[in-house]
Order: structure tokens, then sequence, then C-alpha cells
């Protein structure tokens, strides 16, 4: 009898929270359905970057390596200003975010060889860098 | 072509069932029971031959590899009876003395239908999902996407610790179920990626049902269902992200369930099938390690006479895990949380202050509505352990759920930090590391808690004759 009793109580408790999370599920997938979309994306950088990741794609081959170049967090001994490279003491969910949107160009670490992508940063002089905007570029090796 | 490519995961799953078993899947678990582990030996060969693949430097797109051994694997699925008996795959047409199993038993019957209602509401509009999420972008998409994309495992992301790439050490079976999904299109394809992981949930809903209704009666498999649905978190989030989270959770009570009814029923044909459980579970997350060590282990206890098997199928689980395994420390890539430095006796000490914050802060952040349904849970299981055809099974479902917990408390601890010269606490850290994870990882110790009320309850009001005497062991 109590196992009957432990049944019963299981499916009405378990009714309950189960339609519960059936519906966070059902507002999860219309919060999608009904956000904003950049080119089919999320515009996750909520900001021009959403709109960089397509300048990237079309500048930079995809079998490219690049160099991401971030503002470095003003923490320690670094101060404002001075730049981070290939998501090193940089504002890491951005860069990992810019990371994942340029695949598969790949970020590396000082390779001469690499494009280098400026991201928040002034971009140098030369004709060697296409500007998406003040901040935002990238320059061919 | 992702309907093409999504059929192919479950009919490859059905043919690497066939040659498992030595049998048609569909006398050994029934038309409920095939579909939903189909679905799962089919993420298993995708996830497997990729991480196999990748490791040997070969191409992870579709082609040239995975694909060939996906069609093969359709092809033997697709091989006429006849046929398969005399090429061996199927080694009788002939069943053992184990009791047939119907093809849908009115439990299972039942259980399809509440699962056809979770799916449609699941699957409405889940192309409409794309990755939103940074565990997502900054992990599990990111090795997925540079797997399709770059076409193997390309040294910058996958040994890039220089450039900050994350989780190295992560296995390969979702990356390698999300490129699956691209490789359907030949470019990034964040609806297939979700639908093909969303259906590996519900074929683990497919599957446990089958398995919980022969198990402990024909209303268990709808209740194990309703009850994985009231998991916090898990639809919400896990389900509809490109992350591992859920996927662990299939594939670990998948193989919860195969081995009780392994246990209870005695079928040996269902020993292969945990193996491919174990080996994908194994390579999903690193906490799929413990779970799958756990449960493999709790089986082993429980199963008396039927132990050397049981250790044959482990070893050949370890064995599935090691191309990884031994990649991975080749490289010189190491756990953040697991490694040889948080595991040296001077960190064990000082971490050892945070075992009693571990236990409190389990308790605080366990996945459920409060307490109710674990209260439940413990009195069906101790009820139960009062009825002697049931107290084998009771002693399985609670070894394993006290194994993973202690694991899951074990690895808290063990990661654990240090007061810090910020002035933060080793408390206040466990504390943030709780409320990030915890409704995760736990997620599968505390699923495990809820289904000991169908299984204990169902198998304890079930006719004691259908219990199997220790003389019919199918092995």
């Amino acid at each position: 009898m109590i196992l009957v009793l432990v049944l019963a109580l299981a499916i009405i408790a378990g009714s309950v929270y189960g339609l519960h999370s059936l519906r966070d599920e059902r507002t999860a997938i219309a919060a999608l359905k009904n956000a904003p979309k950049i080119n089919g994306r999320i515009p996750l950088f909520h900001g021009p970057a959403d709109q960089f990741v397509d300048f990237i794609r079309a500048n930079v081959p995809s079998d490219a390596r690049v160099r991401i170049v971030q503002p470095a967090r003003t923490s320690g001994s670094s101060g404002p200003g001075a730049t981070g490279e290939c998501g090193q003491n940089v504002a890491s969910a951005n860069y990992w975010l810019l990371a994942y949107e340029i695949l598969p160009r790949v970020s590396v670490c000082a390779d001469p060889q690499a494009w280098i992508i400026y991201y928040g940063v002034a971009a140098p002089p030369g004709d060697r860098v296409r500007r998406f905007s003040d901040t935002l570029a990238v320059q061919s090796p | 072509m992702t309907l093409v490519f999504i059929a192919l995961m479950f009919t490859s799953g059905f043919g690497l069932l066939r040659i498992a078993m030595g049998d048609s899947p569909l006398a050994v678990a029934g038309l409920l029971g095939t579909a939903g582990l189909s679905g799962l030996a089919g993420g298993a060969v995708i996830g497997l031959s990729t991480t196999y693949t990748a490791v040997l430097g070969l191409p992870t797109t579709p082609w040239p590899v995975i694909a060939p051994v996906v069609l093969l694997l359709t092809a033997v699925a697709a091989l006429p009876t006849a046929v398969a008996v005399r090429l061996r795959i199927q080694r009788s047409n002939r069943h053992d003395s184990s009791p047939p199993v119907p093809r849908l038993s009115v439990g299972d019957a039942l259980s399809a239908a509440v699962l056809a209602v979770v799916a449609t509401v699941v699957l409405w509009d889940a192309n409409q999902l794309l990755v939103r999420h940074i565990d997502e972008w900054a992990i599990w998409a990111m090795r997925g996407r540079a797997l399709s994309l770059t076409g193997h495992l390309d040294a910058p992301v996958f040994l890039g610790v220089a450039a900050n790439y994350q989780h190295l050490d992560y296995p390969l079976v979702v990356p390698a179920i999300i490129a699956w999904g691209d490789g359907a299109h030949g470019r990034i394809n964040d609806p297939a990626a979700h639908v093909l992981l969303m259906l590996l949930m519900l074929s683990l809903f497919a599957a446990m049902a089958s398995a919980l209704n022969r198990l402990a009666g024909p209303v268990a498999g709808v209740v194990g269902m309703v009850l994985i649905l009231t998991t916090p978190t898990l639809w919400a989030r896990s389900v509809t992200l490109l992350t591992a989270d859920a996927t662990l959770v299939a594939y670990t009570i998948a193989l919860l369930s195969v081995l009780a009814l392994w246990i209870q029923v005695r079928e040996a044909r269902l020993l292969p099938v945990a193996v491919i459980l174990g080996a994908a579970a194994a390579e999903t997350k690193v906490e799929g390690v413990l779970f799958t060590g756990a449960i493999f282990l709790a089986a082993i206890a429980c199963a008396a006479g039927r132990r050397r098997p049981a250790w044959i199928a482990l070893g050949i689980v370890v064995i599935t895990a090691l191309p990884w395994q031994l990649w991975t420390k080749v490289h010189g890539l190491n756990s953040d949380q697991i490694n040889s430095t948080t595991l040296a006796p001077a960190h064990l000490r000082q971490v050892s202050h945070s075992a009693g914050t571990a236990v409190r802060l389990m308790i605080d952040f366990w996945p459920g509505h409060g307490w109710l349904l674990a209260v439940l849970a413990i009195i069906a299981a101790a009820a139960a352990s009062t009825v002697a055809s049931a107290r084998r099974l009771v002693l399985f479902m609670a070894l394993v759920w006290i194994l993973t917990t202690v694991g899951m408390w074990a690895q808290y601890v063990i990661s654990s930090g240090q007061d810090d010269s910020a002035g933060s606490t080793a408390a206040a850290h466990l504390r943030a590391h709780f409320a990030s994870s915890a409704p995760r990882v736990l997620a599968v110790p505390a699923i495990i808690l809820l289904l000991l009320i169908p299984v204990c309850a169902g198998a304890a009001l079930r006719d004691p004759g259908l219990a199997p005497s220790d003389a019919s062991d199918g092995s």
C-alpha cells in the first residue's frame, strides 16, 4: 500500500514539475526564435563586433592563422592601454566568442605569418591594414 | 540532408547493436528499447569513430572515414536475417533460454505515447536553436566546429594552451556529433547539431522506459520519464545548448537502466550494450569516467556468479577510452580539477578542511524541487528492500547512487582552493564553483536517486515469481 502511495505521489509531483520544465524549455526556444539576428547569428557581442565578424570572414582567408589583439585587462602591472594577444590577460569571453565566430581561422600567438586582428585596439597605419572602424581592423602578414 | 544524417545515426546504431548482441536488437530489447538504444549507439558510433580518427591524425569530416563506418554499420542493420546468420553477424536466429521480449508491451506502448508528446514539445521549433551560451562558443561548439571546419585535430585549437583555448582534455563525443550535423550541410549548422543532441535525450527516454517497464511493471517507464523531466535546468538549459551535460545524462542513465536489467533478468546479450553506452559516457565528459566506473562496479558487486563477464565488459570500456586518454597525456593536457597537483598528498591535506563544506553545499545545490521526491525515493528503496525479489535491484541502484554522489563530493573537495590574498575564502570559492556547476554535474546522481522510485516500488509491487532464480544465469 505504501509503495502504491509513493508511486502516486511521484507521478503527481513529477507531472507538476515536469510540465514546469517543459514550459521553461519552450520559453527558452521562443526567446531565441524572437531574438534579433545578424546574418543568421544571434548578436552576442552586443556591438559593432557583430558585423566585424563578417568583415573578417570576407577579408581573411579561411585557412589563415590569426593573432587577435585586444585591450589588456588593467590588473597587476599592466597599465591602461596595453594590449593583450591571443587571449592572454584580456576579456576572455569576448576573445573566445571572436575565436569561435571566425573559425576555421585559428588563433595563434607570435606567428609572423599570421594575420593580425585588432579587436578594440587602434590598428597602426599601413597598406596592409583593412579597417572596419578605428579599433576594429585586420592586417595581412 | 539533416534527416538523412539523423537516420544514419539511428541505423548505424542498430547495426552496431546487432553485431554486439549477436542477435536482432528487436528480439533483445523490443521496439521501444531498440529505438532508444539505436539512437544512443549511433551517437557512440559517430563520437568514438571521430575520436579514434582524430587521434590517428585522419580527417574528422564525414569523408573519408566516419561516414563509411556509419554506412557499413547501416548495411549490417539492413541485412536479412538469413544472410546475417550466414555471415555470423547474427549468431543465431533462435533465442536463448531468456524469456521472450514482446515487441511492444502495454507498458512500452504507454511509454511511447508519452514520449511522442514529450518529443513533440521538446523538438517543436528546435530549428530555431542557435549557439548563444559561453559554454557553447568557448568549449563544446568551439571544439565541434574546429573538427568540422579544420577537418582534423588542429594543433592550435586542441593543444592551444598558449592561445587560451579551453578545457583541452575534454573528450570528443559531443564535438563529434556537432561536426556530424555540420557535415550534413557542408557548413556550420546549429539546428542540426541541436536536434542530434536532443534526440540522444529522447533516445534515453525510450531505452530507459523500455528497461524500467521490464524491470518494474508497465507504469515504471512513464514514471521514470516524468521524474527525469523534473530535473531543474536540464530541459530549459542543458537540452537546448550544444554542451555535453544532457548527453552525459543520456548515456549514464541508459547505462544504469541496461545494467539494472542485466542484473535482474540475466540477459547476457545486454552486457555488450552496456559496453557501448559506457564507452560513450566515458568519452562524453570527464565525469562520465566516474559515473561509468561507479555503475559497472555496482553491477559487479550485485551480480554474484556473473562477475567475470562484467569485469571483462568494464575492461573493454577502459580500452575504448585509452586512445583519447593517451593522446591527452602524450600532449601534456591535464584536467584543471583532477591532476597530479590536486591529487598530491600535500594538496589533499590542505583541502580536507573543505569536506564538511562540500557536503553542506551538495545539499544546498542538489538539483531538485525541494526534497519531496528524494524522500519518496528513500521510502521506496526501504520498502522494496524488504521484498526478496527486489532486494538485489535495490542494492544495485542504491550503490550506484552512493558511489556517484560520493565521487562527485570527492571531486568538489579535491578541486577546492585555498584562501587567497584578495581576501576570498576557500568556502566562497567552493560555493561559487557549486553555483556554476552543481545544477549540471549533479543532475546524474539526482536522477539516479529519483529513479529509485519507479524501479524499487515497481519491482517490489510485481509478482515475486517474476524474479529469476540464480539457476537461470544468462551468462
